[in-house]
């Protein structure tokens, strides 16, 4: 679990049961997130259905968590992500979990340009599906962490191929984890090697794209998905 | 069909056309077209019989009279290209006044003479000569002989009763011959009138304006109606089946994994996910969500983002621009990027625009082997939706390459 900037006194963990504020204007939806997040032992205070209501929600109950929908009420566009942005400002600690049934990596951009301690998700709607994956990546905002859905970073990669070549194969694959979000344990344990192999790999990535090494947490996903973006 | 014109009454049914309303039209048409005429020349000749000793004074006051004459008749013109006008459409379609520049003819003092008002000039004075002496001369033909003939002979003493009804009877029936003549005189005096004030140029101009307007209309349907299945998509299926792989999901954490149970509901999850990522595919084929959140350039990045080939993407936008303009620029670029990826497997591609004094350009060029046809596929329907916008399409692609693609939409 990367736990860069964890909130301070929620040690929340896989077990830990959050506080969370679910917003999206269909109600199937509100119940189907709030389904799987009482499922993993969280309690949902409330559930509503429009941006306005969702900062409401935040501000009456200051849960550790919000799960929002992109497309809301009044003008169908982007109400959720703003909403987001704006309460990432006022409530840093807050850890926040984007969902749309598009994924687009301006949007990603947008929600972790905001330098702030609690953790951020920017994933397809139907993730919430793939219950026990949902599960990690709430833990993971709840603590702290970055998570992106694999197809903003797919096709940030795919359209980026000529400055990447100078890329080794495995290397793009590390690129690819590190702009999800995840730490360098977990890419460890996901490519099952040793942690100095991915140290490795990781600073060679950062020296041929000319990033700074030092960076951790979300702000490693921001340089990466800023490098990808260019 | 139905019949609209008096010339179509005559012509195509002239068996019916004594049962139907047209003669009455006609002869409201040609007593309408006398009002005017009669107007002026009747008080020409009442203050010439009470001018102050017009007699004595004739070699003064005549050529003063034929001015104010002359004054009167320019004068008069707006009101009586009005009136007749008005006067067209009781024998079929109401010449539309023209608009804009050439409106002028509408107040023609203050304005340059235009050909329009040289026209409208000349239609009053039709009006006030040959129309009105012709219009006198066949109602009286067609409507004063037969009546004449009628009173004639209606008191005839000397006339038996079986020599008195057919004599009254035959004169009576000349009204009905009456009625083909006004007819006649009057469609014959409605194409000439209708050449006069609404020549064919103006008329061509007008169903242009109207096609031109109906076609946009038309886009702009197809392109509400493509925002509305994205959104009905969106709404609908779309999160049913989100909610239904969460519900499969949540099963499946309760079943033993491994189990036959578990493995079926895992497919059915497999299944649904894959209808999601369809679904998704056409939605960005039918109206993009990013096109409708956030615009056009952040919509081309996204488009840019997912093409196989390597895209270097620059626009430069000075905000959102009107919907049906972006969508049709959306479309097009996408649909050159398609060809490069097809076309020009590996090559890079370059997309440049911006907005420079109202006009959106945008360019997308790809260093392939060139040589593509400037007519071909997809870039065809594009090229309709561009001319609706007044939008143009360029291709140029010379063998060895590079090719670009360019579009142009004004009056962004």
């Amino acid at each position: 679990m990367t736990a860069t900037g964890a909130k301070t006194g929620s040690g929340a963990g896989p077990q830990e049961a959050l506080t969370v504020v679910v917003a999206d204007d269909s109600v199937l939806l509100r119940e189907g997130v709030s389904g799987v997040l009482e499922r993993f032992g969280h309690r949902v205070v409330a559930a509503v259905g429009d941006a306005d209501a969702l900062e409401e929600a935040v501000r009456g109950h200051d849960p550790d968590l919000v799960v929002t929908d992109v497309r809301m009420p009044p003008g169908y566009a982007d109400e959720g992500l703003l909403a987001a942005v704006r309460i990432r400002r006022e409530r840093p600690a807050v850890g926040i979990i984007v969902l749309s049934q598009y994924v687009q990596p301006a949007y990603a951009a947008e929600l972790l340009a905001i330098d702030a301690p609690g953790g951020a998700g920017y994933l397809l709607k139907e993730r919430i599906g793939d219950v026990e994956e949902f599960a990690g990546a709430v833990a993971k905002a709840a603590a702290g962490g970055t998570v992106l859905d694999r197809e903003v970073v797919q096709v940030m990669m795919a359209a980026r191929s000529s400055p990447l070549d100078r890329l080794a194969p495995r290397e793009r694959e590390v690129l690819g984890l590190m702009a999800r979000g995840e730490s360098n344990a977990a890419i460890a344990r996901l490519l099952v090697v040793s942690d100095a192999a991915v140290r490795k790999h990781v600073g060679s990535i950062f020296t041929k794209l000319d990033l700074d090494p030092r960076m951790d947490g979300h702000r490693r996903v921001l340089a990466v998905l800023a490098y990808l973006d260019r | 069909m139905p019949i609209r014109t008096l010339r179509a009454a005559i012509t195509h049914a002239p068996h019916r056309f004594l049962l139907s309303a047209w003669p009455w039209r006609a002869l409201a048409y040609l007593l309408a077209g006398t009002v005017a005429g009669t107007l002026l020349f009747g008080t020409a000749h009442a203050m010439a019989l009470n001018w102050p000793d017009s007699g004595r004074h004739w070699r003064v006051v005549g050529p003063l009279m034929g001015m104010l004459f002359l004054a009167t008749v320019f004068g008069s013109t707006p009101l009586v290209v009005r009136w007749g006008r008005w006067c067209e459409g009781l024998v079929g379609a109401r010449p539309e006044p023209p608009r804009g520049e050439a409106a002028s003819a509408a107040r023609p003092w203050g304005r340059p003479l235009s050909p329009r008002l040289w026209r409208d000039v000349g239609y009053t004075v039709l009006s006030f000569s040959a129309f009105y002496v012709l219009d006198v001369v066949v109602l009286l033909l067609a409507l004063g002989a037969p009546l004449a003939g009628v009173l004639t002979y209606w008191n005839a003493e000397q006339l038996r009763v079986f020599e008195w009804v057919p004599t009254v009877l035959a004169w009576g029936s000349l009204w009905l011959v009456g009625l083909y003549l006004v007819a006649a005189w009057a469609a014959a005096r409605s194409e000439i009138a209708r050449a006069v004030l609404s020549p064919r140029e103006d008329r061509l101009a007008a169903e242009l304006s109207a096609v031109t307007a109906s076609r946009a209309a038309l886009a702009e349907a197809f392109d509400d109606e493509r925002r509305r299945i994205e959104r009905d998509l969106h709404d609908g299926a779309q999160q049913r089946l989100v909610a239904a792989k969460a519900a499969l999901g949540l099963a499946r954490l309760d079943l033993p994994p491994g189990s036959p149970a578990a493995d079926a509901v895992r497919q059915a999850q497999d299944h649904v996910t894959a209808s999601l990522s369809e679904l998704r595919d056409l939605v960005r084929g039918v109206h993009p969500q990013v096109l409708t959140e956030r615009g056009l350039r952040a919509a081309l990045r996204d488009a840019a983002a997912r093409t196989d080939a390597p895209v270097d993407i620059g626009i430069d936008l000075p905000g959102r621009l009107p919907a049906a303009v972006e969508s049709t620029a959306y479309f097009v670029v996408c649909e050159a990027l398609a060809n490069a990826a097809k076309h020009a497997p590996g090559a890079s591609v370059r997309v440049r625009g911006g907005v420079r004094e109202g006009v959106l350009r945008v360019a997308v060029t790809d260093d392939g082997p060139g040589g593509a046809k400037p007519d071909g596929g997809g870039l065809d329907g594009l090229r309709h939706r561009l001319a609706v916008l007044g939008g143009e399409l360029a291709v140029d692609s010379p063998e060895g390459g590079p090719t670009t693609v360019r579009l142009e939409i004004p009056q962004v």
